[in-house]
């Protein structure tokens, strides 16, 4: 059991090939409450490895959350999803998809892959604050999860 | 009492009149039909006569037009001016103005004693003279000379005679006067007349000598106006030296020239011609302005034009809409990069540099914010017409509705009211008029005066339109601006003044045009303002 005063440091995965969005990520993380591990994949294919373990590193993260962006180089940001929401015990894991795509049919072709939120990238930081915080809020602090590290 | 030769007579006449149309040689075939008919009554000499220009009165000599002697007249009759026949002194053988309609036969041994005379003179015993009248006027005679013994005519022939002559005195006399009687120059005329293609006959140096009806139609003008003038005063300011080659080109080169042409009506309007001009056969005369050199054809094709011009704007704006969305939409990612970083700076560094530094990034990140309301407009502007509509019928309340809820913050800080009626259905893009409301309020909210802003929207319908108002009591404009104000980045005050990009007005006017409806401002300066939009009802 842990002491609620020191909250367990949380584990994000960010698939994001935008060094500067990364970066932007990190530092409104910093700025967040809960303390956090930011792992970023600069690809679909580098998010698959880290989380199936067939990388060179060979070993498995078992992330919190996922931040999802779409538009992605090699492997796309929907068979990410999939790939994902079809893994008995990763599916679990909720994915929050970032992205800067409005169109209405990667919306609804996220949720329809058991997105468990969609966020369109905002324009400017302190929007992007705002966001990172209700992520924070809802998915980190508020709803409560079973650890995929319990298993 | 001879037989009767009515049968013949007919004959003869109709032979006479073949030949006056046939246009084969009429002097011979003439002489044929009059042999003819004499053999058929035993005449000696026939001639048609009449008595000089309508009007010239009964006194006037009467002219001898056709002259048919057999040759014992020729040797019998001896008369030293075969061109007319004596009148005066001898009336009362001959038809004439003012008589009868009635043949007039005069037998020598009973004529009074001049024309008895003048008769045995001539060897004539019975002279026939039958008068021709169209529709009563009278126009010549036909006269039938008997020489030797005396001829008593026959009535029936006599009637014969009268009903043939009037085809045949009247068809010659009028091929006489040079009337043209020639059925293939008629036709002719009549195809340049009837043409539905505007047709000139030029002068070398394009002096106008014949136009028909099309032509002035297609110009706008009456004959008289354009005869006599150089067709240059048609040609569009900018076609001159084109109208102008064309003829030197028809001088040098036998055959046809053609091409595109604008020219100018008489009402100021420019049209589109095909035009082409042909050379004419110039014959033995040397080319000059008034010699028949050219024809011309103009056809107006304004319409084919035009067509084609309309679709070519219709393909133009479709890439430029096209243009816009791409453009915005990819200018948006860099953009997001450099607001969020300069935000970044500001947020972390401000007051740890120096005083300068801070003011350069708070006029950096104004830009940047700026730069990114006005793409983000574009894109809302652009995406309206390179996405497909979607429409179906829309409850105009809930749009509005929509976009008071995302004007909540707005509205509140500026403590503003907002009344509406119940909006009506319409046919629509249900996102499309939720932001063509929020774009009218925003504005209503934003150009407020001191007073709080009161809003009021109503909703009226005439017929199967519905006119829906939004009415503010803001600072309203100049009404001589209320067209102006729908333009694409038309602002009409300064950006510390009212910030704003200037595309939302012209959004607005995007979306009710794509819902087949017009939109319209109307206002006072300093007292409000009024914008007004239709929308079809939806059919129930």
């Amino acid at each position: 059991m842990q002491l609620a005063q020191q909250p367990e440091t949380v584990q994000i995965l960010a698939v994001e090939d935008n060094p500067g969005d990364a970066r932007l990520l990190l530092e409104a993380l910093k700025e967040a409450s809960v303390p956090n591990n930011l792992h970023v994949a600069a690809s679909g294919g580098e998010a698959l490895d880290l989380l199936f373990g067939h990388g060179a590193a060979g070993r498995k993260l078992s992330p919190d959350i996922v931040l999802l962006d779409l538009n992605l180089p090699d492997v796309s940001g929907h068979d990410v999803l999939n790939r994902i929401k079809s893994h008995p015990t990763l599916r679990r894991i909720p994915v929050v998809i970032l992205t800067t795509s409005q169109d209405e049919r990667d919306i609804a072709r996220s949720y329809r892959g058991y997105a468990n939120s969609y966020i369109t990238k905002p324009q400017d930081y302190e929007q992007f604050i705002s966001a990172v915080r209700s992520i924070e809020d809802f998915w980190l602090t508020t709803a409560k999860l079973p650890s995929t590290r319990s298993n | 009492m001879d037989s009767v030769h009515s049968a013949d007579i007919t004959d003869a006449v109709g032979n006479a009149l073949d030949v006056l149309i046939s246009g084969d040689d009429r002097q011979e075939g003439l002489r044929l039909a009059c042999a003819v008919l004499a053999d058929a009554v035993g005449s000696a000499r026939i001639c048609i006569a009449d008595y000089g220009s309508p009007g010239a009165g009964e006194h006037s000599q009467a002219r001898c037009r056709l002259d048919w002697r057999s040759a014992q007249a020729d040797v019998l009759i001896n008369d030293s001016d075969a061109a007319s026949l004596p009148v005066d002194g001898h009336r009362s053988i001959w038809a004439r103005p003012g008589l009868s309609a009635a043949p007039v036969v005069t037998q020598a041994n009973d004529a009074g004693p001049i024309e008895r005379v003048w008769l045995e003179g001539q060897g004539v015993a019975t002279i026939a003279s039958i008068p021709v009248h169209i529709p009563d006027r009278f126009i010549g005679s036909l006269n039938l000379f008997h020489t030797g013994e005396e001829y008593r005519w026959p009535a029936e022939d006599l009637i014969a005679l009268s009903t043939c002559a009037r085809p045949l005195v009247s068809a010659y006399l009028r091929y006489e006067a040079g009337a043209s009687l020639d059925a293939t120059r008629d036709l002719s005329r009549e195809a340049f007349e009837k043409s539905v293609v505007g047709m000139t006959i030029l002068g070398a140096d394009g002096t106008m000598l014949e136009v028909n009806d099309a032509y002035c139609r297609l110009f706008g003008y009456e004959r008289h106006e354009l005869l006599g003038r150089n067709t240059l005063m048609l040609a569009h300011p900018d076609d001159i030296a084109l109208v102008h080659e064309m003829r030197p080109a028809g001088l040098m080169n036998p055959e046809l020239t053609d091409a595109e042409r604008r020219f100018v009506r008489s009402d100021g309007t420019v049209i589109w011609t095909q035009c082409t001009v042909s050379r004419l056969d110039p014959g033995n005369r040397e080319p000059g302005p008034s010699v028949p050199t050219f024809a011309g054809q103009v056809r107006d094709i304004t319409s084919v034009r035009q067509d084609s011009v309309i679709l070519e704007l219709q393909r133009s704006n479709r890439e430029l809409e096209q243009f816009a969305y791409i453009a915005s939409h990819d200018l948006q990612e860099p953009l997001r990069m450099i607001t969020s970083y300069l935000e970044l700076l500001q947020r972390r560094y401000a007051g740890q540099l120096d005083n300068d530094a801070d003011e350069f990034i708070a006029f950096a990140v104004d830009g940047a914010q700026r730069l990114r309301a006005l793409v983000n407009s574009l894109l809302i502007y652009s995406r309206l017409d390179s996405q497909p509509a979607t429409f179906q019928p829309v409850r105009l309340t809930e749009s509005l509705e929509h976009a008071l809820q995302a004007l909540r913050l707005l509205i509140e800080e500026n403590e503003a009211e907002v009344v509406y009626d119940d909006l009506p259905l319409v046919n629509g893009d249900s996102a499309q008029l939720s932001q063509l409301f929020q774009n009218l309020i925003e504005n209503a909210v934003k150009f407020r005066r001191e007073d709080a802003p009161q809003i009021r929207i109503v909703a009226d319908r005439s017929h199967q339109l519905w006119t829906i108002e939004v009415h503010d009591n803001g600072i309203g404009f100049d009404p001589e601006q209320a067209e102006r104000i729908f333009g694409v980045f038309r602002r009409l005050h300064g950006y510390g003044q009212y910030p704003g990009t200037g595309i939302g007005l012209a959004i607005c006017k995007r979306i009710v045009e794509r819902h087949g409806g017009r939109i319209e401002a109307s206002a006072t300066i300093g007292a409000g303002s009024t914008f007004r939009f239709t929308l079809p009802a939806l059919r129930s």
